[in-house]
């Protein structure tokens, strides 16, 4: 069988075509090319969407990647697996799961990984940042430290992708999530805005920068630099509300805030040019697309943890009896504590069984319990965010049961013998690296309140526009609502990008810790080269 | 009795390729966590790869590698590989700055343990870490720690990927390093375009004629296992047609005439051989610093002269210089001395830590000897770098400046002399370069002075200026 060169994320059956062959290469000759010619801004609002061979003519529902294995032995693999994708898809709407169509595509693991660094998508812009990425999911995978396991798309039909090489009893629990997530998917109702063909329009983003790129009058290096700096601040946007085309009428003021910072500028930065403009959008909508996984994390994984849960106990008759301990195991792996995090696979799980355990309390007398108890956990999937689970059902027993604990790297552990060496150890700079953590209480309100300070916004830092013209010199204040101190350097840095982009000065109003741990009030400011820190009262 | 068919060239006899310990600095490098499948090569190597953009960052972090070299990087920092042709530097992870959470205000994990025990630390980018600690709030027994030891091949790890866009979960397990393997050769390249330094040329007449062989030929004698066959079986055609009329073709006989083998032939080629002394001073005066500065020099020194000696052997080949030619031709002695003067392999040049007096003389000796036992001065290009902070003790000065001039008479290309010390003599006391400048003029086509004040990476680039430099007289 013929291996093609340029593998990249490229099915077998997609067409050989170059990227830079849009209708802009048939643009007139160099002499008349101005800027006009460019993808100014405008011709983004009817977003271009290129369809994805790999994600829409599918041979079969299963499609197997292994170019190495003899076209029988994939066929035999290929019908196996389908198989099971069949019985467990009919398991799943008898129990009352509501899924999107899901393409499963099994692929090799390398292949997989370039793909789950490009968050699921195999048509995504050119960017180092991908490269890094790959390596360092494969690194790991090298070393022997841990594998990823699965990457699900939000897309209708939204695309799975698994690593091939896994026994059978693996890519059951990897296809019980993709089924459980893809339920998630179309019922939460913080997807409900939610680009479905979101496949299709990174494919067409990737396809107008890469021909920027290969414009003359840009170039590659000139995006990728671009992009660089978009990169640094593509987590703020509005976490709160659904995307929007085009950015409000109304003016910012310090009552009436923006945290859409990415749709501003590319509406009133002066500095951008129109390309720059288009990147800075393609990549909001990418950003906004984001936002409800953010919020949704641990949901989604308590959800997919809990129907593996149990479509096996439902089932009998998918059990591979020969391989439950090793399934049990790879279970275990999953559900393994972290130290300094949560595994939000046993949080999640942890919650929803409790609910139904509740649930099958208060509903003991109906007839119907089993379906009644199900539509109850299914309105929790519909309604909440990882906030509202948190604030309303995280109990004190769960707690227990998962042996949680808030730690913080002030509070040292007292050393007895200190003062016997004359050791002194100053407090030092508390974000800097090798700090210890230290256990610092096993409270049950402690850490719901920490939990929910970590899941607040996506676990993004909460950052909005206050004023436009602030210092009477079209000054960008940025307001930091404080939950916790930013990265310092990185504040620093990511303020003269945007001070960049911006084109003039940008405020951040915010909170530090110092040393001696007493939080002071700071106004940092950057005019795009330096950075100026002034204390406020 | 045994004869020997094909003696061998005595001229390549006596230069058996030697098995060089030319991974010293190895030994003295920090531990890195390098496995050979995670070392990715370039130069010769391709990235890992195909992916395009994989490549696209290959190539940056390749070029901040290339530039971080460039300001002479000690050697300490990083590792030759054990052919002594390469080095491995380690990568840095390039960060994407954004507003995020400084990680001092703590979190919530999981794990048994009391108030106060520790369960990790913050990493380079200040996020939490899990730390390898006293076993607190590690994971459950039994649980997950298999799979985590990569213990059954096929066992997948611990977590299924993020269900969507991606999210944090690529966060943790990131490698603490990788390292890139950047040929040596290429870092003699980077030296010589930066300071511009001559390249060498051979020495014309005097160099080697190596012999060497190429199976090209037929010849009557020969070892069985080199029977040429077909022409074996051509001859014994050729007498068979010649002699008889009607042969029938299916009943050969072959006699002793007819067998023929395949044989070699012995051409000249010119090979320039170079020996490089390198004498460290480790008298009590050479403090920590004023070595690291000496060795620091030596490994820059060393890979120019090595790379410039490979090149020059595959051009005497009308060949194209390879990084396979490095050190073609070179052979390094280390010697070492106090008030006496010791051989020692590379390893204890780069790691002595001796103490004593000082004596220039017995290390001259040294030298002295051994190009009279193994590399007579028509043969070989001898080089001779010496590092010292210049405190000799005065009566050894006439005598010492003797010896050297012995050696620098009888036909040494280069002694180099670098002084590593901080100031100029002190107190109007001289140093060894004073004296060095009354014996022999301060022009001196043979000799080479430099001095190094301070560890600093800029000083070792003039010293390597100093010594191999265009000199403008």
């Amino acid at each position: 069988m013929q291996v093609r060169q340029n593998l990249t994320f490229t099915h077998p059956s997609r067409p050989a075509t170059s990227p830079a062959k849009t209708d802009r290469a048939k643009s007139p000759p160099q002499s008349q090319k101005k800027t006009t010619q460019l993808p100014g801004f405008g011709q983004y609002s009817k977003p271009l969407l290129r369809p994805v061979r790999f994600g829409l003519r599918i041979p079969h529902p299963v499609t197997l990647n292994r170019l190495q294995q003899s076209p029988l032995a994939w066929n035999e693999e290929l019908q196996k697996l389908d198989a099971t994708r069949q019985a467990l898809e009919t398991a799943a709407k008898e129990m009352g799961l509501d899924p999107f169509p899901v393409a499963m595509h099994v692929m090799p693991h390398d292949k997989f990984l370039q793909l789950a660094a490009r968050k699921g998508f195999p048509e995504r812009y050119p960017h180092w940042s991908w490269g890094q990425e790959y390596y360092d999911l494969k690194l790991p995978t090298l070393y022997g430290i841990r594998n990823f396991n699965e990457v699900v798309v939000n897309n209708d039909p939204v695309q799975a992708y698994l690593p091939d090489a896994y026994p059978a009893y693996v890519h059951k629990i990897l296809m019980i999530h993709a089924l459980a997530r893809s339920d998630f998917f179309k019922n939460s109702l913080h997807f409900r805005h939610t680009n479905r063909r979101m496949n299709e329009q990174i494919a067409g983003h990737a396809d107008m920068i890469r021909a920027l790129g290969n414009d003359p009058a840009i170039g590659k290096v000139a995006v990728e630099e671009f992009i660089d700096k978009v990169h640094s601040i593509r987590n703020l946007v509005d976490g709160t509300r659904p995307m929007r085309d085009g950015f409000r009428a109304e003016p910012i003021t310090e009552e009436n805030p923006e945290r859409d910072v990415l749709g501003f500028l590319t509406q009133h930065s002066p500095e951008l040019k129109p390309w720059q403009r288009d990147v800075v959008e393609m990549l909001r909508r990418e950003s906004f697309a984001q936002v409800p996984h953010n919020k949704t994390q641990l949901l989604s994984d308590g959800w997919a943890s809990f129907w593996n849960m149990k479509l096996n106990a439902q089932n009998p008759e998918m059990w591979d009896i020969e391989n439950l301990t090793r399934e049990s195991r790879f279970m275990a792996t999953i559900f393994k504590n972290d130290p300094v995090k949560v595994n939000t696979y046993k949080l999640g799980f942890t919650i929803f069984k409790n609910l139904e355990k509740q649930f099958r309390e208060q509903l003991k007398d109906h007839p119907d319990r089993d379906h009644e108890v199900l539509k109850a956990l299914r309105k929790i999937r519909r309604e909440e965010h990882d906030v509202s689970l948190i604030r309303k059902y995280l109990t004190q027993d769960m707690v227990e049961e998962l042996l949680m604990y808030t730690y913080d790297p002030k509070k040292k552990a007292p050393n007895p013998n200190a003062h016997m060496h004359g050791v002194f150890v100053p407090p030092g700079d508390n974000q800097k690296p090798g700090t210890k953590l230290h256990i610092s209480s096993r409270d049950f309100e402690d850490i719901r309140m920490k939990l929910i300070k970590m899941y607040e916004n996506g676990g993004q830092p909460v950052i909005e526009i206050v004023s436009t013209n602030h210092d009477k010199q079209d000054g960008l204040l940025l307001r930091h609502l404080y939950e916790y101190d930013l990265k310092k350097d990185y504040a620093e840095k990511t303020l003269i990008n945007l001070a960049q982009l911006w084109g003039n000065r940008v405020y951040l109003d915010t909170w530090l810790t110092d040393d001696q741990g007493e939080k002071t009030h700071v106004m940092l400011s950057s005019d795009g080269q330096q950075i100026v820190r002034r204390n406020l009262q | 009795m045994m004869i020997q068919l094909f003696p061998q060239n005595p001229a390549a006899k006596s230069r058996q390729p030697k098995a060089k310990d030319n991974n010293a600095f190895a030994g003295k490098m920090p531990a890195l966590k390098t496995l050979n499948r995670d070392t990715v090569k370039f130069g010769a190597g391709a990235p890992p790869s195909s992916d395009p953009d994989f490549q696209r960052y290959f190539e940056i972090i390749k070029e901040s590698a290339r530039r971080d070299l460039q300001k002479f990087k000690s050697p300490q920092e990083f590792e030759v590989t054990k052919d002594g042709k390469s080095v491995k530097i380690p990568r840095d992870y390039i960060n994407t700055p954004h507003f995020t959470r400084g990680g001092n205000e703590g979190g919530v994990g999981q794990g048994e343990g009391d108030e106060g025990d520790e369960v990790g630390e913050l990493d380079e980018n200040g996020q939490p870490k899990p730390g390898k600690g006293e076993g607190k709030g590690k994971p459950q027994p039994g649980k997950g720690e298999k799979a985590e030891k990569g213990e059954e091949p096929g066992e997948p790890g611990d977590e299924p990927g993020e269900g969507d866009l991606g999210g944090e979960g690529s966060q943790d397990g990131k490698p603490d390093d990788w390292n890139l393997e950047i040929s040596r050769s290429e870092i003699a390249r980077w030296i010589g375009d930066g300071l511009e330094l001559p390249n060498f040329e051979p020495r014309g007449a005097n160099n080697i004629q190596k012999m060497e062989t190429t199976w090209d030929t037929i010849s009557r004698l020969g070892t069985q296992g080199n029977l040429h066959r077909r022409r074996t079986l051509f001859e014994a055609l050729k007498r068979l047609m010649a002699g008889t009329q009607n042969f029938d073709p299916k009943k050969i006989n072959f006699q002793r005439s007819d067998f023929r083998y395949q044989s070699f032939t012995e051409r000249p080629i010119p090979k320039e051989n170079a020996v490089i002394f390198y004498i460290l001073d480790t008298s009590g005066s050479m403090t920590a610093d004023r070595k690291k500065m000496a060795r620091d020099t030596n490994f820059y020194l060393s890979t120019y002269i090595q790379y410039q000696y490979g090149k020059m052997n595959a051009e005497l080949r009308a060949e194209k210089p390879d990084d396979k030619d490095f050190g073609n031709g070179v052979e390094e002695r280390f010697i070492i001395h106090d008030d006496k003067a010791e051989e020692v392999p590379e390893k204890d040049f780069y790691n002595t830590t001796k103490s004593g007096g000082t004596k220039f003389a017995p290390a001259y000796e040294e030298i002295k000897r051994l190009i009279k036992e193994k590399y007579p001065i028509d043969q070989w290009n001898v080089y001779i770098f010496h590092y010292t902070d210049g405190d000799n003790f005065g009566d050894d000065n006439k005598k010492s400046i003797e010896i050297l001039k012995e050696l620098i008479d009888s036909g040494v290309n280069l002694y180099g002399y670098v002084e590593t010390r901080q100031q100029e003599g002190m107190g109007g006391s001289t140093t060894y370069k004073n004296v060095l400048d009354q014996a022999f003029g301060k022009n001196n086509k043979f000799i080479r002075t430099s001095h190094i004040k301070k560890v600093e990476r800029g000083e070792y680039a003039q010293a390597l200026k100093d010594l191999l430099g265009k000199k403008d007289n």
